[in-house]
């Protein structure tokens, strides 16, 4: 039984994103641990180095895991309706360009003022050459358009497949659902609305992002245009926060399709989860207020929203998605393969990473831990424990299902404890530190920072070799011959 | 809300949340049942574990807005003036103790942040310092002391070595 | 020739009609307000290009072209938007027009490439190309008032 030449490509386009992501990644990984090692005192590093670090791993990392998760999305899709695949290779020339000009920008670049970058910052006080600035700003810019290539596609195949945004967004399904069903009318598959969400909040903020990114290069350009601060912060986060936070709402898919392959069970659409999606399409844009709680002169009523938001982007999480994943996990028998148990752990670290983010949300908590180590322990949480999982999890319900095997005991203890283990303590290490008020973004922390990098460091490195073990293990299973079915 | 405070209330919840979710996948695992089964008991308990999660929520919000740390009308106290530059804070150097004081926080150039840190190095509030806006935060010292003020938001190759203090008396 | 086509017609006539005033209107206008305008003026041209497409069944996504047009427009017409420009502007107001007539075009591009490149995506397209064209007025070259304290 051969594979049909459209499945065949969409695999490649998956395969080609997921590979590159994780390539990202590991780089990224490296990036890290040196800085860790650095702010523990193991190495050392000029400050400048550092903070340019920090920069490349920061855009390094949430794009690798949009990249790997968004091949992943793309090819869900194109279950659906057949996309073009020239888009997908279009949209990762893009990326790879925006990669580049990001790398340049950094070595031999040296620029510094972060992913995040505030305004007036890399123009004012430098290290860098401002040729620098402009480079990172348009690889920023090519990669947002890479992005924004694929949200249109998608939603373009969506809009036609389920009739408009009604049908994409189920609202027939949802207000007059037994007419719905008695015309025989079937509801979009979960996957499909992480897709749509994906889609819509990305272009919408996506077009936050660019308006600040010409804002940005135009002010470089020509310095005797002024931005206002306040609006400039605004449009950052609004853009870089939900860029980070559908990432793992691009990731979920996996979950919805891997998990219940894994027990054989389904993930049906139903009215509770696709309220939860709308929820999240409209929380997800307005949660990032949070970033400007310690701005006070920001207007109050958007303090308010944003705490608000920010609560309410939780309980379509832990109502519905996490709840059925367990559901469905839950007196399956299903095998504990490293596709299961990445994709269950994941749901795990998702959790975890969001308990630490509403408390972190709350505005009088904020008021001691914004911008200290808190807020990285929370999102090297939910990224790394969260969305890197559903990617691995995805790709070994794929290696599992393709060679017919899972992977031995031992192999899965090794890479349970390197990446989970390994990965606890090192986000213990942000938490305490961040508990105890040591700011983020430094390259020499005061106390306890030190310590708890010393901690952080030996848990990142043995994520980096639950990581390899992990790598080795998919060639090792991806170089098995394929069982007949899956010829 | 005290950090440490903080870090103790997520360790508990987050163990229980990490207990609870182990103990679904692994209870009853070995003698599986069909999907409608764990499905129907499940959405029974979904409403009321929304419900909870809905009224644990609106719960915190409530008691958190009383605790903002926003400046109302009725904000009275002696002004201080604070100006942060690359890389260093133009602070007072005493402030009265047990005396409501508001500090009027600006930049001469980027953004940077004003991170209180009492005398036993705990953070115990912050405001941003930002170009072209003044930042006004209420504060009141009870502990006589040292402060030290770091910069709490990114702001070049001097960042972490951004600090100042004041006494207060 | 009908109704659809003769509505949308009036629209791009119209715009063009608005877009074409400083050659006979001069005024001392602030930098927020042009960019308000300007959005007003995408938001005309993205209106008609929607208007002739109209209604255009759902279809499978196009073309890349289109796709980059639809992508790219709204970026090109932020460029135009460029707020050191209206010194000159002051003293020119063909340019002024010119420029004008840009957004109209990049406007209606980015609306009739979506639509060509796939239903409803125009409709998106225009409607974030509209949100940036508003919120430029909040701090494009322009700077916060000054505070009082």
């Amino acid at each position: 039984m051969s594979v049909p030449m459209n499945v065949r490509a969409a695999r490649a386009i998956m395969w080609t994103y997921l590979a590159t992501g994780l390539t990202i990644f590991l780089l990224m990984l490296l990036l890290g641990i040196a800085m860790r090692a650095e702010q523990a005192g193991w190495i050392t590093l000029a400050p400048g180095s550092f903070y340019s670090m920090l920069s490349l791993h920061g855009i390094g990392m949430i794009v690798a895991m949009a990249i790997a998760g968004l091949g992943t999305l793309w090819y869900f899709v194109n279950r659906e309706i057949q996309l073009d695949a020239r888009i997908a290779y279009t949209a990762y020339g893009f990326f790879v360009a925006g990669v580049v000009c990001v790398i340049v920008a950094v070595f031999p670049g040296h620029y510094g003022a972060l992913w995040t970058m505030l305004y007036p910052l890399p123009f004012i006080g430098t290290y860098w050459p401002s040729w620098a600035t402009g480079v990172w700003l348009i690889g920023n810019a090519l990669a947002i358009a890479g992005f924004v290539i694929l949200c249109a596609q998608m939603l373009a195949a969506l809009l036609a497949r389920y009739g408009g945004f009604r049908g994409v967004l189920a609202i027939d399904y949802v207000f007059q659902h037994r007419r719905f069903s008695e015309e025989g009318k079937e509801p979009p598959p979960p996957q499909m609305f992480a897709a749509a969400i994906t889609a819509i909040d990305g272009l919408i903020s996506s077009a936050l992002g660019m308006l600040y990114g010409i804002a940005m290069i135009v002010h470089w350009i020509d310095p005797s245009v002024p931005l206002n601060p306040l609006w400039a912060k605004n449009l950052i986060y609004q853009f870089g926060h939900t860029f980070a936070n559908l990432t793992i709402y691009i990731a979920v898919a996996g979950v919805y399709v891997g998990l219940a392959h894994c027990t054989k069970r389904k993930y049906h659409t139903s009215v509770p989860l696709v309220v939860a999606w709308w929820g999240t399409l409209l929380f997800v844009i307005l949660a990032y207020f949070h970033h400007l709680y310690m701005d006070f002169v920001q207007n109050e009523a958007l303090q308010y929203i944003g705490e608000i938001a920010s609560y309410l982007a939780a309980i379509p999480v832990v109502v519905v998605t996490i709840f059925s994943g367990v559901m469905l996990v839950h007196r399956s028998g299903l095998r504990w393969g490293l596709g299961a148990l990445f994709l269950y752990a994941g749901m795990i670290g998702w959790v975890v990473g969001g308990i630490a983010a509403v408390l972190d949300a709350t505005i009088p908590i904020n008021f001691d831990l914004h911008n200290t180590l808190w807020v990285p322990g929370h999102f090297h949480t939910y990224l790394l424990e969260g969305v890197l999982l559903f990617i691995l999890g995805w790709m070994f319900v794929q290696l599992e299902q393709r060679s017919g095997t899972l992977s031995s005991l031992l192999t899965r203890w090794l890479v349970g404890i390197g990446i989970f283990g390994g990965g606890a303590l090192f986000v213990l290490g942000f938490y305490i530190a961040g508990a105890a008020g040591v700011p983020r973004r430094y390259a020499i922390e005061p106390a306890p920072g030190p310590q708890m990098a010393s901690i952080a460091t030996i848990g990142a490195i043995i994520v980096l070799a639950g990581f390899l073990a992990m790598v080795f293990e998919a060639l090792r299973m991806a170089r098995l011959p394929a069982t007949e079915a899956n010829a | 809300m005290p950090g440490l405070l903080v870090l103790k209330i997520f360790l508990g919840v987050a163990i229980v949340a990490i207990a609870a979710m182990v103990a679904m996948a692994l209870y009853g695992a070995s003698s599986p049942v069909p999907q409608e089964v764990v499905f129907s008991k499940g959405y029974a308990v979904r409403r009321y574990w929304l419900v909870a999660v809905l009224v644990g929520a609106a719960a915190v919000f409530a008691i958190s807005v009383p605790h903002f740390p926003y400046p109302s009308a009725a904000t009275t106290g002696r002004h201080y003036t604070i100006i942060a530059r690359q890389y260093f804070f133009a602070l007072p150097a005493v402030i009265p103790v047990n005396t409501p004081v508001v500090f009027d926080v600006t930049s001469a150039d980027v953004n940077h942040g004003f991170g209180i840190y009492n005398p036993r190095g705990r953070l115990i509030g912050q405001v941003q310092a930002m170009p072209d806006y003044v930042n006004h935060l209420p504060f009141d010292f009870h502990v006589p002391g040292r402060y030290t003020v770091r910069c709490l938001e990114y702001c070049g190759i001097g960042h972490a070595a951004m600090q100042g203090s004041f006494f207060v008396r | 020739m009908n109704g659809r086509l003769l509505l949308a017609s009036l629209v791009l006539l119209a715009t063009v009609l608005f877009a074409l005033a400083p050659l006979y209107r001069h005024g001392d206008v602030p930098i927020a307000i042009h960019h308000l305008l300007h959005a007003l003026i995408l938001f005309g041209a993205a209106l008609a290009a929607l208007l002739f497409t109209w209604p255009g069944a759902p279809r499978a996504p196009g073309r890349v072209p289109w796709l980059l047009i639809t992508l790219l427009s709204p970026l090109a017409a932020m460029l135009l938007m460029w707020p050191s420009e209206y010194s000159v502007f002051e003293r020119e107001p063909a340019l002024h027009a010119l420029q004008h007539l840009g957004l109209v075009l990049f406007g209606f591009l980015t609306a009739y490439a979506g639509q060509r490149f796939a239903a409803g995506i125009g409709i998106a397209m225009s409607a974030t190309m509209l949100l940036m064209g508003l919120l430029a007025a909040g701090g494009f070259g322009v700077s916060p008032p000054l505070q009082v304290h």
